[in-house]
């Protein structure tokens, strides 16, 4: 169990996929704090609706540039402490209507579809620690592995720790097979 | 640190997938710590060669390096560095610093500090 910005508490059933500070950085995001305890800028995450609701509510400007005919909105966070998603279409959110329970059967999903990928990708990494005689995974070459899948018509990547096997992170493609139903300046 | 470890630290916060938020992190802290046991490589490197994109990458991490810089003259040295890095940044290009110099402002504010 573990809660997230909004309060909101998530249970991620013990799953096999991902765990609730997974799904809490996916969907909430993960903010700097000011002294007040309050979000004042987006360090990571965030995929969710309900990380537009935290950006409203506590005065963290956003801008949707793009959205897709299903859902998938594109845009950016001008005070995003990463660079990248400060501009353009930096930063991604899944469809509306998406729950925790959504993101988290989408886990499930692309766990069982890679399984063997992720069993093997989890004894490189051990090997890897092994051959490198190094006990601190963080001194790995690569600490996650990109997985590229679609799930209820939304194209998806998620990167997968390669030591734990759970999903780290996991996002909406920006790169979408579904069409362009809104381009902001056109 | 040697400059050289220092452009290794910029060049792996550069280069990493920035939806990786897990390796964007390990970098950024790297990149931190390299810049808080670094100070004259830093100012060196960042107030006389260093390219745009490259403060942009430092930018990233200022609010790490305040926050690990121990005494208070430390992080006010920073500061001063980082202010001076920003104006720099001006000068190599006026139309992209907007985000460089919010990054700043909300690295001091988050530390509890002041611009001077």
């Amino acid at each position: 169990m573990g809660s997230g910005p909004s309060g909101t508490y998530y249970a991620a059933k013990g799953s096999y996929a991902i765990d609730h500070s997974g799904l809490i950085h996916s969907i909430e995001g993960n903010f700097v704090l000011g002294a007040d305890g309050r979000p004042t800028r987006m360090k990571s995450g965030g995929h969710g609706q309900m990380n537009l609701q935290i950006l409203e509510e506590n005065g963290i400007r956003y801008e949707i540039v793009l959205e897709y005919a299903n859902g998938v909105r594109l845009g950016n966070v001008p005070n995003h402490k990463n660079r990248a998603k400060s501009k353009g279409i930096g930063q991604a959110w899944f469809p509306r209507s998406w729950t925790t329970e959504t993101v988290l059967d989408a886990s499930r999903a692309l766990h069982d579809h890679f399984s063997h990928s992720i069993d093997d990708m989890k004894r490189d990494a051990k090997s890897e620690m092994k051959r490198l005689h190094i006990s601190d995974s963080s001194r790995l070459s690569q600490q996650t592995k990109l997985y590229k899948f679609r799930y209820k018509n939304v194209d998806l990547q998620a990167f997968v720790n390669r030591i734990t096997g759970l999903v780290d992170s996991i996002f909406p493609a920006f790169e979408q097979t579904s069409s362009i139903i809104f381009s902001k300046g056109e | 640190m040697t400059r050289e470890d220092l452009i290794r630290l910029i060049e792996k916060v550069e280069s990493v997938d920035s939806n990786d938020d897990t390796s964007v992190q390990l970098a950024w802290d790297e990149l931190a710590r390299g810049i808080v046991d670094g100070y004259e490589v830093a100012r060196d490197y960042l107030l006389t060669q260093a390219s745009f994109a490259e403060i942009e990458a430092v930018g990233e991490v200022f609010t790490d390096v305040l926050a690990q810089a121990t005494s208070a003259e430390t992080k006010q040295q920073f500061v001063q560095l980082f202010s001076q890095a920003v104006e720099r940044a001006e000068h190599l290009d006026p139309n992209e610093v907007q985000w460089l110099k919010d990054s700043l402002s909300f690295s001091i504010k988050e530390n509890g500090l002041s611009s001077s």
